[in-house]
């Protein structure tokens, strides 16, 4: 099972992919909203950890976009931004989750596991 | 909201913010991690400017986040680059060698983006708006060239803050300016 992380930080990636590809997962990256757009239509991840504040094109633009174009994508952001209208407008964006950062492994883990399944090999 | 104003706030919010960003970085990181102020003052740019020259002699290390909300402010940190080299070591959870490559600016970066947003999310709650950071730049400069970028006379907050991460422990300075020149 694929998950896309788009993160502009190369060490949250970095920490990411560790934790997803110790837990099973099979992982591709994005570092900016733009290449989650264009790495989401390429890959068909089953999940998208998706930040906020990015680049080219934040996150919550590319949620939109994401899933606009497909409405059964399963969006969970992960952002330092705790703050309340950030997560609103994330959900009318379209994301199903939203893990505040720094995250516990386990809440990560937890929603991937809600919203695309268990680990299991494509 | 006059600067002054605004640097009072964020004087008030220095020692939640900095709390709050202890308890992230040990999340963030893992690691036993505390951050604590040991003082927090409002000062002109000049005398920040002297401090840097004093403190600095060798190239450092500042991350920088642009903060829009009610008003709009620069949030620099600054590190030695043996701190910051000595920060990153303890992240990465093995030693780094100077300078940072990719890889090490990006756990500067994110470093900054924690402290930051602690200060954001406070401020967030003391007045029930939001505040957007820009992402984290961080740059490999020099006090000379920190300096030139604010104007002698504007009044800054400035943060002194003790980083306690395992055995370690990394001193920074954060300075809050309500407008860069």
């Amino acid at each position: 099972m694929t998950i896309l992380i788009a993160d502009d930080a190369a060490f949250m990636r970095m920490r990411l992919r560790k934790l997803l590809e110790e837990a099973g997962y099979q992982v591709v990256e994005a570092a900016n909203g733009q290449e989650a757009v264009e790495q989401y239509q390429a890959q068909h991840p089953a999940a998208v950890l998706m930040d906020i504040t990015m680049p080219e094109m934040d996150g919550v633009a590319a949620t939109r976009t994401i899933c606009q174009a497909d409405p059964k994508a399963r969006v969970i952001m992960v952002s330092a931004l705790g703050q309340q209208a950030m997560i609103v407008s994330a959900i009318q964006a379209g994301a199903k989750d939203f893990v505040v950062k720094p995250y516990e492994p386990e809440r990560v883990l937890g929603a991937l596991t809600k919203w695309a399944g268990p680990p299991t090999t494509d | 909201m006059e600067p002054q104003e605004i640097l009072k706030v964020w004087q008030k919010a220095s020692i939640p913010a900095l709390t709050t960003a202890g308890r992230a970085l040990k999340q963030f990181s893992g690691l036993d991690f505390g951050v604590t102020e040991t003082e927090v003052t409002v000062v002109p740019w000049s005398t920040m400017a002297d401090r840097l020259k004093r403190t600095f002699p060798n190239p450092l290390y500042a991350v920088h986040l642009e903060a829009v909300g009610l008003f709009q402010a620069h949030i620099l940190m600054s590190f030695s680059d043996a701190n910051a080299g000595r920060l990153v070591s303890a992240l990465m959870g093995e030693p780094v060698d100077l300078p940072l490559d990719t890889m090490g600016l990006s756990a500067l970066g994110e470093v900054g983006n924690v402290v930051g947003t602690a200060f954001l999310n406070v401020f967030s709650d003391m007045f029930q708006s939001v505040w957007e950071p820009t992402t984290p730049r961080v740059l490999l400069t020099t006090a000379e060239e920190l300096i030139r970028e604010v104007s002698p006379g504007t009044r800054v907050l400035l943060t002194e803050a003790l980083f306690q991460v395992t055995d370690e422990e990394v001193s920074a300075e954060i300075v809050v300016v309500p407008s860069l020149t």
